[in-house]
């Protein structure tokens, strides 16, 4: 468990009673300099969390930052969170999951093709390039039809900072439960994939 | 060039996800979350003043300021309800008339009296009226008073010539 070194996250009995006002305002302060500290070591993670998921560079933008709004209404609460970056993934998994959810009328497919065309692919020619890209977007449009569960774990396993037993804290469930998703996830993912390569 | 050199292999697809997963935030992320912060914590500070200031010193519970609005809306529904139905005059058959007070004259010296009490400033003096003559004078004791009211008083009363 990575704890920042902040004043926020260590043991009340450090901090100042709350009825003087010399110790409201040194909390705050020092709230607020746990909360930036935050910011700095974690906001990088946040987007990139929010960006697997949305695929819109200003929407992941957003997701993170209502994600610190969040953190800010909960500061009193600072003290208990004892995994900070397990505990920012949910938040912005959370918020991620309710922005997808009011759009869901809006079409993927743009998004799709267009996020295949943006992934890294140095060192290869422009053909290739153009082959890899579609291969890509093959493989995002096969990880949109699966179901909504095995989706998550699948997308939330691609994050090499994340092990499954902190997947199932972000998810609110079982390491088992994710490692089993996590399996079906793989065999589906490969069906749908040789579906579409025997369709061509 | 072949597409077998990028078929669908094991792990293909989670490469794919990887690489999504690593893209690089844009520039000034955090700086910007920063602002956002910052700025959001002003508005709360001058959002919650108001609150504090004027709502809580006038009442300085929801509860009481319920209980306020209740005893406004209550006054305001028995006022309209005096307007819509107001009372008949006069006494209504087997009701009990109360007698009607009647002012108790204020005491001789100073000090206080009821409030009904009549009052004269001790300056005034009253005015003497003389009482009424209980007979009526005959006219010869009418003419003999009018004959000799002048000699009496000495004073000229009838300009003759």
């Amino acid at each position: 468990m990575e704890i920042p070194a902040t004043s926020a996250m260590e043991p009340k009995e450090r901090s100042y009673g709350p009825g003087t006002d010399e110790g409201d305002a040194r909390s705050a302060h020092e709230v607020e300099a746990a909360i930036s500290a935050l910011v700095d070591e974690y906001a990088g993670t946040l987007y990139r969390v929010a960006y697997s998921v949305l695929r819109n560079t200003a929407d992941a933008e957003d997701a993170v930052q209502e994600a610190y709004l969040r953190v800010l209404r909960h500061r009193d609460s600072l003290d208990e969170i004892r995994d900070p970056r397990v505990w920012l993934v949910r938040i912005v998994w959370n918020v991620v999951l309710d922005r997808k959810r009011r759009a869901k009328t809006r079409p993927e497919t743009d998004d799709i093709a267009d996020l295949a065309r943006m992934l890294p692919a140095s060192g290869l020619t422009a053909e290739e390039r153009a082959v890899s890209a579609q291969r890509h977007e093959q493989v995002l449009r096969a990880v949109q039809q699966l179901p909504e569960k095995e989706q998550r774990v699948l997308i939330l396993s691609a994050f090499e900072e994340l092990s499954s037993v902190e997947i199932a804290q972000v998810l609110g469930t079982t390491e088992s439960t994710v490692r089993s998703r996590l399996f079906r996830a793989r065999n589906l993912l490969s069906t749908l994939l040789s579906h579409s390569r025997s369709l061509r | 060039m072949s597409e077998e050199r990028y078929s669908v292999q094991d792990g293909e697809a989670e490469e794919t996800l990887r690489l999504v997963a690593q893209t690089p935030p844009p520039d000034g992320l955090e700086s910007r979350v920063h602002f956002r912060l910052n700025r959001e914590m002003r508005n709360g500070e001058m959002r919650a003043l108001p609150q504090r200031g004027i709502w809580g010193l006038w009442l300085p519970a929801h509860k009481l300021q319920f209980a306020g609005a209740a005893v406004l809306v209550l006054a305001m529904a028995a006022s309209l309800w005096t307007v819509r139905h107001p009372k008949t005059a006069g006494p209504q058959a087997g009701s009990r008339s109360s007698p009607v007070a009647q002012p108790v004259p204020a005491p001789p010296g100073a000090g206080f009296g009821t409030a009904g009490a009549e009052r004269h400033p001790a300056s005034l003096t009253p005015i003497q009226v003389p009482p009424v003559p209980k007979k009526k004078p005959s006219a010869k004791r009418a003419v003999k008073a009018h004959s000799s009211t002048p000699t009496q008083s000495g004073a000229v009363t009838s300009a003759k010539p």
